[in-house]
C-alpha cells in the first residue's frame, strides 16, 4: 500500500515537472495567502496591514489560527463551566477531559516528572492549539496554520523560551549551564561539548518546527498531487483510483494531525523535563 | 490509574511518537549546520571549508544530542515501567 | 513517511516561482502568531486549566479518598466478620460440650437408675419368695397342726366309740406318715 502511494506521487510530482507548469496550483491550496478563497463562492480578501515600516498583514493561516483560538475559548469555557454544575463530566466535558488527562498522565507526567504542574498549563494549550490548527485543514475551505513554517517557528521559539526558562529557575543561571555537560569528561572536551550543547538547545526546537511544519504541508501536497493525476493523465478514468487514495490519505491526516500534536507536546515536554532535571 | 485498555495503533505511536521524532532533529542539525556554514562561507569566502566543517559538525552534535535523548527517553520508559 | 516528506520537499521546490515558497518566513504571521498564541494562553489558563485541572485533582482526591475509606470500611467489615466467626465457632464449641456432658450425664442416670430398679425387683423378687416360702411353711405348718388336730380328734372318736386302741393308733401313725411322705 505504502509503496502505491509513494509510485503515484512521485509520478504525480515528475508529471507536474515535466510538463513545464510549475506546481503552483498545489501550493497554492497549501501556502498562506492574502484572501480567503471560498470559490465558486467568491473570495474575501483581507486587510494589509503595515506598521513600523513591518508587513503585519492578516493572511489566511492567521484568521484560521483565530478561528482555532476562537473554538478553543468556546469549548473550554463551555467545558469550565460544566464543571462549576457538577463534579461529574458529561457528553463534551467528558471527552475533552480524556484528552486533557491525557495530556496529563501520558506526556507531561511521566516526561517531567516531580514539578510538572508549572508546566501544564503551556503544554495543554500548545497541544490543543496544534491539534485544532492541524484539523481546521482537514475541512474544506479550511487551511492548515501549521502548515506554515512562520507558525511552527513560533510555537517552537515559545517552546525554546519555555525550556531554557524552566531549567534556569530550577537550577540557576550558572547551574544549569553547569548542568549541560556530561560528567567526567576530560577538560579539553569542554569547550567542544559545550558547542555541541549550546547547538543541541537550538536544534531541538528547530526541529519541533520543521517536523510539524513539514508533516502538515506533506499531507496536503499528497492530497493535491493524487487529485492533480486526473488532469495531469487527462482522463477521467483515474478518479476513482485518485480520489480512492485521497480519501485514504485524509483519513492518515486525522492521524497525523493527532500524531503531530502529540509529537511536538511529548517532545516539548521531555527537553523540559531535561532542562530542569538534569543528570547528577 | 488511567491506564486503560488503549487501541493497539494507537498504543504503538504512543511509544514510538517520540523516537519518529528524533530522526527529524538528527536530520535538522545538520541541515542547520550546513547552512550555517553556507551563510558564513558566502560572508567571508571561504567556500566550502565552513560549509564543510559545520555540516560535520552538525552531523557529530545530531548524533550526541541524538543519543543523548534516546537515552533520557528510555531512563524515562523504565521508570515508568517500574511504577506500574 | 520519510519518503513522502522527500516528495513533499521535491514539491516545494519545484512550486517555488512566483507563488512563493511555502519556507518563505514571514514577519507578520511571525507576529500574529505570537499574539494569537500569548492571548490563547492567558485566556485558556485563566479560564480553563486553572478551574478543569482543580476539579480533577479534587475528584481524583475524592475518589482516591472513598476508595481508601471503602477499602478500610471492607477491611473492619472483614474484622468483624472474623470474630463473629470465631465467637460463633467459640459458642457452638460450647454448646456441644454442654450437649456432650448432658447426655453423658443422663447416661450414666440412666444406667444407675436402671441398676437400682433392676437391684430393686431382685429384692422384691427375693423379698416375694422368701414370703411365699414362708407362708408355704406356715400353711404347711398350719395344716400339719390341724391334720394332727384332726386326726387327734378321729382318734379320740374311735378310741370313745371303739376301744381297739393299739390297732387303731397304729394305723393312724402309718396315715400321717403317709401324708407326710406325699
Amino acid at each position: 500500500m505504502a509503496y502505491n502511494v509513494e509510485e503515484v506521487i512521485a509520478d504525480s510530482v515528475h508529471n507536474a515537472a515535466q510538463g513545464g507548469n510549475d506546481a503552483g496550483w498545489m501550493m497554492h491550496h497549501v501556502l498562506d495567502a492574502r484572501e480567503l478563497d471560498f470559490s465558486p463562492f467568491g473570495v474575501v480578501h483581507l486587510p494589509e496591514i503595515h506598521l513600523f515600516g513591518m508587513d503585519i498583514s492578516i493572511t489566511k493561516h492567521v484568521v484560521f489560527m483565530w478561528l482555532a483560538a476562537i473554538i478553543l475559548i468556546l469549548i473550554f469555557s463551555a467545558v469550565a463551566k460544566s464543571y462549576k454544575k457538577s463534579i461529574v463530566p458529561k457528553g463534551l466535558a467528558n471527552f475533552v477531559e480524556i484528552l486533557v488527562v491525557f495530556v496529563r498522565d501520558e506526556i507531561v507526567k511521566p516526561t517531567i516528572g516531580s514539578g510538572y504542574e508549572k508546566f501544564l498549563p503551556y503544554l495543554l494549550t500548545v497541544f490543543f492549539f496544534i491539534l485544532t490548527c492541524n484539523f481546521l485543514g482537514l475541512f474544506p475551505y479550511g487551511s492548515t496554520a501549521t502548515s506554515n513554517i512562520s507558525v511552527t517557528a513560533t510555537l517552537a521559539t515559545f517552546s525554546f523560551f519555555v525550556i531554557q526558562i524552566g531549567g534556569i529557575i530550577k537550577n540557576g543561571f550558572i547551574g544549569y549551564f553547569k548542568g549541560l555537560m556530561p560528567h567526567g569528561i576530560p577538560l579539553w572536551l569542554l569547550p567542544i561539548m559545550f558547542v555541541v550543547e549550546i547547538l543541541g538547545l537550538f536544534t531541538k526546537p528547530f526541529a519541533l518546527a520543521v517536523r510539524l511544519f513539514a508533516n502538515m504541508t506533506a499531507g496536503h501536497v499528497v492530497i493535491m498531487a493524487l487529485i492533480g493525476l486526473i488532469f495531469i493523465l487527462k482522463s477521467y478514468a483515474v478518479a476513482p483510483v485518485s480520489i480512492g487514495f485521497a480519501l485514504f490519505i485524509n483519513l492518515l491526516e486525522v492521524l497525523v494531525a493527532l500524531i503531530q500534536a502529540y509529537i511536538f507536546t511529548i517532545l516539548s515536554s521531555l527537553f523540559i523535563g531535561m532542562a530542569v532535571h538534569q543528570e547528577h | 490509574m488511567y491506564r486503560k485498555t488503549k487501541n493497539n495503533l494507537f498504543q504503538t505511536y504512543r511509544d514510538i511518537g517520540p523516537y519518529l521524532g528524533l530522526g527529524t532533529q538528527l536530520a535538522a542539525t545538520i541541515v542547520l549546520m550546513f547552512f550555517l556554514g553556507n551563510w558564513l562561507d558566502e560572508k567571508y569566502g571561504l567556500y566550502p571549508v565552513l560549509t564543510i566543517l559545520f555540516s560535520f559538525l552538525g552531523g557529530a552534535a545530531g548524533l550526541y544530542n541524538f543519543i543523548k535523548t534516546t537515552l533520557e527517553l528510555n531512563r524515562k520508559k523504565k521508570s515508568e515501567k517500574h511504577k506500574e | 513517511m520519510a519518503s513522502i516528506l522527500n516528495y513533499a520537499l521535491l514539491a516545494l521546490s519545484s512550486g517555488g516561482e512566483g507563488s512563493g515558497s511555502p519556507l518563505d518566513i514571514n514577519p507578520g504571521v511571525i507576529i500574529w502568531t505570537t499574539i494569537t498564541f500569548i492571548f490563547l494562553f492567558l485566556v485558556l489558563k485563566k479560564m480553563a486549566w486553572k478551574p478543569i485541572l482543580n476539579s480533577l485533582n479534587e475528584r481524583e482526591n475524592f475518589i482516591r479518598d472513598s476508595l481508601e475509606k471503602a477499602e478500610k470500611a471492607r477491611k473492619e467489615a472483614e474484622e468483624l466478620y472474623e470474630k463473629n466467626k470465631q465467637n460463633l465457632a467459640r459458642a457452638e464449641e460450647e454448646a456441644q460440650k454442654i450437649i456432650d456432658q448432658g447426655r453423658e450425664y443422663a447416661e450414666n442416670l440412666k444406667k444407675q437408675i436402671l441398676e437400682e430398679s433392676k437391684a430393686e425387683a431382685k429384692k422384691l423378687i427375693q423379698d416375694a419368695s422368701a414370703e411365699i416360702e414362708r407362708k408355704n411353711q406356715e400353711a404347711f405348718n398350719n395344716l400339719k397342726t390341724q391334720i394332727a388336730e384332726i386326726a387327734v380328734g378321729a382318734a379320740e372318736k374311735i378310741i370313745r366309740e371303739k376301744l381297739d386302741e393299739e390297732a387303731n393308733a397304729r394305723l393312724v401313725e402309718k396315715y400321717i406318715e403317709d401324708i407326710t411322705k406325699g
